[in-house]
């Protein structure tokens, strides 16, 4: 079996052995760049009226109507241990085991290609780096991925 | 494991295998009060056939098994050769648990094992009857094997010898038709009445047999046997062929569909008020025969999707039969263990209700059933001492009042006993003593439904789960229903629930507090007072409103959403559990049709917040829950 190889398979072997890019949503919260799996990223938007969901944790900001479709706006920064200077430009809307849930950024930095073996594993410690999953060093500074469904489980009530 | 290519095949015959079994259990439940019941027999005997061939089909070999077996204490129930009683019904019922389990592990993907258990007491409770005819009944099964005849083992002897009959004379074996003729003399005699005309009809066959064997068969005798076999089969495929159109006019749709069709037909309906708004305005600012034709074509439209709202409604709405008709046994069960006497008398079965209520219902309604059974029926002694027909009645009613449908479970038990209750709460520390002595009748009676109130019920097999009165409460409400209950001493006591017809549209008024735009059903809302015209006290550090000679407490909704101050515009006067509560809001906006969204699951379960509604204008408005706020004003009150 292994003998037969088709025409074309070659090449396309040698491609998958070479090591997997990950694409990234690469966006900022104060003075972090922080990405998110481009695979968990529905759609970008610019911050649209948020109603406040009474009775519900401070870093669920509210609910926002999204074609239709009610979804949660979470701010990160409190829980990222992060100051709160910069203002919310955008929301990122994630896909997570909860659902379509909205994140509040900064700025949208653009997608980013980190190769497979360039992520290093989360090298800090302490209250907030349970949310982290990996860094990776990039040409615009060091990159942190979260771990949003680590969130948004602890989030949930 | 069912494997995948057999996955479809299996979910059909789950979902036949279902309905089967529950018309198996209430035919088992009517042949325990006419255990003679030909018909009856007949359809339980057909319906553990019918779910053992399908088993059979799918390699289910615990249920294959267990139905076999069930299948042959039936047989010889038909045959009169056993009688049914309510330990042998015990044992079938038993059987259709299992097999109800089974179906529901398969489904799962796990693995079922053979309950051998249940498979001894299924032959042990025929040999119960039969014991000694059983060494000669495996030899007859050996002989029929050795004849090539397997397929007529285990049934009744006469069964076996009509098919003899009808075999060519050379062909019929000698030495089954022997064994057949022990078998016959080993029957106890001393059996029912009807047993022993069996045994004379089969005597008198056999005689038949032998006689034949000398001469030719009576060709009349042979044709009469078959025409009332044909006959019998063609009545038989009769009924199937019924059961079978019935199948046919029910399509099976994914739960999904009718969920986006709901959503969709949720926002026409949104669409079409903002239409109407916009078009009414046009029509006051210009006035022509193209407006008069706009007016004409919307109200058609308006009709229609009104029409359509409702049909898509009731694709959702299943009879009340579909939770009612689990609650025969139920009530068996419960009252065989608890050595009650009584009986359920159902009503408005036809009665139609929203799927997802249905659902949920179920529970609650145990738990007050068996309440019911348990404190309030009396033993049958005590009923017949009071003057009271010796079974207890427990009615389990449905209808609809105005766009709601009732549910009502009442007893003519001894009713609650106030003293008891009030006993109950104080010790429990739920009420304080002079609270007490201030509350009605009716907020005593709700006291059953506080959360302290039954903790102490531990899990018994009775109910199976420790929920207590408060569960039931909160399920009700969290269909927006309402729950009432009454009691007389010695006479009885109802409980009566009420829910929407629909769940997914509802009616509410749009209030304004602050800046924010809240949406409040419009179901529990009594009345509405403009703000100068309320009379507002406080009664220690409450505030409250009196209204004519009322007093009534008072909720400061801006204050509770935590919004900050504002205006009292108006108050808005409800009907929240067991009382009247008013609740202030700065300004009304009308009311209005919405369509509720849920909050989605990183939210859960808010208490006091039942869900979204997005406006016609696209705006998320937030929909009050009016039980859930009063709850937390007084946690907030007890703190």
């Amino acid at each position: 079996m292994a003998d037969i190889v088709p025409v074309g398979e070659k090449e396309i072997r040698k491609e998958s052995q070479e090591v997997a890019i990950l694409e990234f949503l690469g966006i900022t919260l104060e003075d972090e760049l922080i990405g998110f799996p481009l695979t968990e990223v529905l759609s970008i938007s610019k911050v649209t009226e948020i109603v406040p969901v009474p009775f519900s944790p401070s870093y669920i900001v509210g609910v926002i109507n999204l074609r239709g479709d009610i979804i949660p706006i979470l701010s990160l920064k409190s829980r990222l241990g992060l100051p709160e200077n910069k203002e919310y430009t955008m929301v990122v809307i994630l896909d997570t085991s909860f659902g379509k849930v909205g994140i509040l950024v900064d700025k949208v930095v653009g997608v980013i290609k980190i190769p497979a073996n360039k992520l290093e594993p989360n090298p800090m410690t302490g209250r907030y780096s349970r949310y982290i999953r990996n860094v990776a060093k990039t040409d615009q500074g060091l990159l942190i991925i979260i771990d949003i469904d680590r969130i948004t489980k602890e989030s949930s009530l | 494991m069912i494997p995948d290519e057999m996955k479809e095949i299996f979910e059909e015959f789950a979902v036949e295998a279902r309905e089967q079994l529950e018309s198996l259990e209430n035919d088992m439940l009517e042949l325990e009060k006419d255990p003679e019941n030909e018909e009856l027999l007949n359809r339980a005997f057909r319906s553990m056939h019918t779910i053992k061939g399908g088993a059979g089909f799918l390699g289910l070999n615990p249920i294959v098994e267990v139905a076999h077996k069930a299948e042959d204490l039936l047989g010889l129930m038909r045959s009169g050769e056993l009688k049914l009683t309510p330990e042998i019904n015990d044992v079938i019922f038993r059987a259709i648990d299992f097999i109800k389990g089974a179906i529901n592990r398969y489904e799962e993907g796990e693995d079922v094992e053979m309950p051998e258990d249940l498979i001894n007491d299924l032959i042990s409770a025929k040999e119960g009857k039969t014991v000694s005819k059983e060494d000669e009944k495996q030899k007859l099964d050996d002989l029929l094997d050795k004849h090539g005849l397997s397929h007529l083992k285990g049934k009744p002897i006469e069964e076996i010898l009509e098919e003899l009959i009808l075999l060519p004379p050379d062909k019929r074996p000698e030495e089954v038709i022997k064994e057949l003729d022990k078998l016959i003399s080993v029957q106890p005699v001393s059996k029912e009445e009807a047993e022993k005309k069996d045994i004379e009809a089969s005597q008198r066959m056999m005689e038949e047999v032998k006689v034949e064997e000398d001469k030719k068969p009576s060709v009349e005798e042979e044709k009469k046997e078959e025409e009332r076999k044909i006959e019998k089969k063609e009545k038989e495929e009769k009924a199937e062929k019924v059961q079978e159109q019935q199948v046919e006019k029910v399509l099976r749709i994914d739960v999904k569909k009718i969920e986006d069709l709901m959503n969709l037909v949720g926002e026409l309906v949104l669409d079409r008020n903002r239409l109407l708004r916009i078009a009414s305005n046009l029509i006051q600012e210009h006035q022509s025969k193209y407006t008069d034709e706009l007016e004409a074509v919307l109200s058609s439209i308006d009709r229609i999707v009104g029409d359509l709202q409702i049909a898509v409604m009731k694709t959702r709405m299943q009879p009340v039969k579909r939770l009612f008709q689990k609650f025969p046994r139920v009530v068996r069960d419960i009252s065989k263990m608890l050595g009650k006497e009584v009986e359920l008398v159902m009503e408005g079965e036809d009665t139609e209700l929203d799927k997802s209520i249905l659902e949920k219902l179920e529970e609650p309604l145990i738990h007050i059933i068996r309440n019911s059974i348990d404190h309030g029926i009396e033993p049958p002694e005590e009923r017949v001492r009071l003057g009271k027909p010796r079974k207890g009645v427990i009615k389990l009613k449905a209808y609809y009042q105005g766009d709601r449908i009732f549910i009502v479970v009442e007893d003519d038990g001894r009713g609650i006993d106030i003293e008891k209750v009030k006993q109950k709460a104080l010790e429990r520390g739920i009420v304080s003593e002079d609270k007490l002595e201030k509350m009605s009748e009716k907020e005593l009676l709700f006291l059953i439904f506080n959360p302290g109130f039954s903790t102490a019920e531990k899990v018994s097999e009775v109910s199976g789960r420790g929920v207590g009165m408060d569960v039931v409460a909160n399920t009700v409400s969290s269909f927006r229903g309402t729950i009432d209950v009454e009691s007389q001493r010695g006479k009885g006591t109802k409980i009566t629930m009420s829910f929407p017809l629909t769940i997914g549209i509802i009616r509410s008024i749009m209030v304004k507090i602050k800046d924010r735009i809240f949406a409040i059903p419009i179901y529990s809302v009594l009345e509405i007072l403009p703000g100068e015209s309320t009379e507002i006290t406080t009664v220690s550090g409450r505030e409250v409103l009196i209204v004519r000679d009322m007093t009534i407490p008072l909720i400061n909704l801006s204050e509770l959403l935590g919004i900050g101050d504002s205006e009292i515009g108006y108050a808005i006067v409800a009907w929240v559990g067991n009382q009247r509560v008013a609740f202030t809001v700065e300004d009304l906006l009308g009311d209005e049709e919405i369509v509720v969204k849920p909050l989605g699951k990183l939210f859960g379960d808010i208490e006091g917040i039942s869900g979204a509604t997005i406006t016609g204008d696209g705006k998320v408005v937030l929909i009050l829950d009016l039980d859930g706020l009063l709850k937390r004003e007084i946690r907030s009150i007890n703190v």
